[in-house]
């Protein structure tokens, strides 16, 4: 063996390490999912906290973070996580140069993490809920209109979500700006529409307030005929005061990787690619109710965010595996010829090509698999809380005081019933 | 093949390294995502205050009262897109009209809780020569109140941003509003299609 050859061979032996590195650094991300099935939220969070990311992983870090610190109640510190995410999921946004290279060449994992379109607005659900939680209405408002912003950017239908709208249009309600909330809510009215999904009744009740305040008589009337309501329907009680609830239930699936064989008769062989994937959906605990003293409150569907997640695979499968053939069949044309003039670095060349060839499973896995909301008015007391019917009854859940007149709003999920209040 | 990853390689190594600060005049501006910034903060606080004080509002209430007018800073709501430090806006509108010497400036009502808190300790602490008595606050003839608001077009990655502060200045005694004040601010940001 000539020298060159030699340091050819070592240059990729090295080079084949770094790269078996790399893929073991996206097992440790992804599998932040699977670890929180078995740990708790804290335990999930010295986890996290004691990995060193690789900058390109950093915004999945990041939203990671942000949403256990959210499920624990720490919302200063989750929106810090989310903003130091938002700025380098921006960046993430232009078509790199380099990352078109590697991605051509190595895998996809090589990419700077740049999040689907509904991880991306559900950034701004989360931190609205953050601000929210803190009676911080202002800057919760800030969240809502760039998540507008972003789901005018983005046509995609996987970026038009009923639970930003929903939120958004609560938000213009306790703000007093009547004519914005009425907007949003028809605007979520009509993605569950599209969606084929039932309307929560809290959206019901909250679109024939809205219509009746802006005085739309026509689309009051309409809205009540469409939901088999009578008329007065959503009226407000006196001495009473609303509290709705704002459940976020379960985690989203993470991605695996499944490994393909297919024919390629440029090469006149078969070659094996690796495409990720979504196991199942599996029956969940869905919550159905919370109990306010001897109210039992309704927690329906307003967001399927696993559905999201997989709706965003599967949308970009075909370009994915044009791209992920195209790789493979590069990488099999260069270790034919270098088998022809150099067999041990073909040996070598064919090793990496194996090592290299992982499907990219990164995505938002701590994200609840849904979000869930109910409503009730009550008349003015101090209501014990029980949790949800899927929930260890062992959990202790604070009481809840009703203030005639107010918007009392829960803010819960299914990991931590420390639940936060806050009164508009 | 080998080459193409190494070259890649070493571009990345490189890539990550130093960094670098560099110390900038507070006054200069420096755009770096064309987000409302400290820039656009003091200049419009400057403007509209200089536009606020050019206005005969004062000189009536000077003539018909004899002494300059007191003013109070009311609420500034951030209704835009943005995170915006209103404080930060409200610091430099009060900066600029205190400097002016035209008006009196008096504690806006977070403000007067906390020396009135210390105005009862001293009730019950301080000597008698150097105890604060309440009651001789000076009551404000204006409220100044406002809001900023954005307007954003979006196309791709580009984004016009249209930043409009309204200001208006409102009297204490009858509710009249005696000046309003716009600013507008319009962004052109270009974000870049490609990155390293």
């Amino acid at each position: 063996m000539t020298p060159v050859n030699s340091l050819r061979i070592a240059a990729s032996f090295l080079l084949l390490m770094l790269l078996h590195g790399c893929a073991l650094q996206q097992h440790q991300l992804t599998g932040m999912g699977r670890y929180l099935d078995s740990h708790s939220l804290n335990e999930t969070l010295l986890k996290l906290d004691a990995l060193k990311p690789e900058p390109r992983d950093r915004p999945l870090y990041q939203l990671n973070r942000g949403v256990i610190h959210h499920l624990l109640g720490n919302y200063q510190q989750s929106n810090r996580d989310f903003e130091a995410a938002k700025a380098l999921l921006g960046k993430a946004q232009a078509i790199s140069v380099t990352e078109s290279i590697t991605s051509t060449t190595i895998n996809e994992t090589f990419n700077d993490y740049s999040a689907t379109p509904s991880e991306r607005v559900l950034l701004h659900v989360v931190m609205a809920l953050n601000y929210l939680a803190q009676k911080d209405l202002s800057s919760a408002r800030v969240e809502a209109l760039q998540a507008d912003i972003l789901m005018r950017e983005i046509p995609e239908e996987n970026a038009q979500l009923a639970s930003a709208r929903f939120i958004a249009g609560l938000i213009f309600e306790l703000n007093g700006e009547w004519s914005d909330a009425m907007i949003s809510y028809r605007k979520a009215e009509e993605i569950l529409t599209r969606r084929h999904m039932p309307l929560p009744a809290s959206l019901q009740q909250r679109l024939l307030i809205s219509t009746r305040q802006l005085g739309l008589e026509n689309e009051h009337q309409q809205y009540l005929s469409r939901f088999g309501l009578a008329s007065g329907s959503g009226s407000e009680q006196p001495h009473t005061g609303e509290v709705l609830i704002l459940f976020l239930n379960g985690k989203v699936p993470s991605k695996h990787q499944r490994m393909i064989s297919i024919y390629v008769p440029a090469l006149e062989h078969h070659v094996t690619i690796a495409q990720p994937y979504y196991p199942p959906r599996q029956a969940r605990n869905n919550a159905t109710a919370l109990h306010l003293g001897s109210a039992s409150v309704s927690l329906e569907l307003l967001e399927d965010i696993d559905h999201l997640a997989r709706e965003a695979l599967e949308a970009g499968s075909s370009k994915r595996l044009a791209l992920t053939l195209a790789r493979a069949t590069s990488k099999h044309k260069m270790i034919k010829q270098t088998r022809q003039k150099d067999p041990l670095l073909a040996l070598l060349t064919d090793l990496a090509a194996i090592v290299t060839e992982v499907a990219d499973t990164r995505s938002w896995n701590l994200l609840p698999a849904s979000i869930h909301i109910g409503s009730v008015r009550l008349p003015e007391g101090t209501y014990p809380q029980r949790s949800p019917s899927s929930l260890p009854q062992s959990m202790v859940s604070p009481e809840l005081q009703v203030k005639a007149g107010k918007t009392q709003l829960l803010i819960t999920n299914s990991y931590n019933q420390s639940t936060s209040l806050a009164y508009y | 093949m080998i080459r193409w990853l190494s070259l890649l390689l070493l571009s990345t190594m490189l890539a990550g390294c130093g960094t670098q600060v560099t110390r900038l005049n507070p006054e200069e501006t420096l755009d770096l995502s064309g987000s409302w910034n400290d820039s656009d903060s003091r200049l419009v606080a400057q403007e509209m205050i200089r536009d606020a004080l050019s206005h005969p509002w004062i000189s009536q209430f000077e003539t018909r009262t004899g002494h300059s007018p007191t003013v109070l800073i009311g609420t500034v709501r951030n209704l835009s897109h943005e995170h915006i430090n209103i404080n930060t806006f409200v610091n430099d509108m009060e900066r600029a009209l205190i400097n002016s010497g035209r008006v009196i400036f008096v504690a806006s009502s977070q403000e007067r809780g906390e020396i009135r808190a210390e105005r009862i300790d001293q009730d019950l602490n301080a000597t008698e020569s150097t105890r604060k008595a309440a009651g001789n606050e000076l009551g404000a003839d204006f409220m100044l109140q406002g809001q900023i608001n954005t307007i954003i077009d979006v196309a791709s990655r580009d984004q016009v941003r249209y930043y409009q502060v309204d200001l208006t200045l409102i009297s204490l005694v009858d509710n009249r509003k005696m000046w309003i004040g716009q600013k507008k601010i319009k962004k052109l940001v270009e974000n870049s299609k490609l990155r390293y």
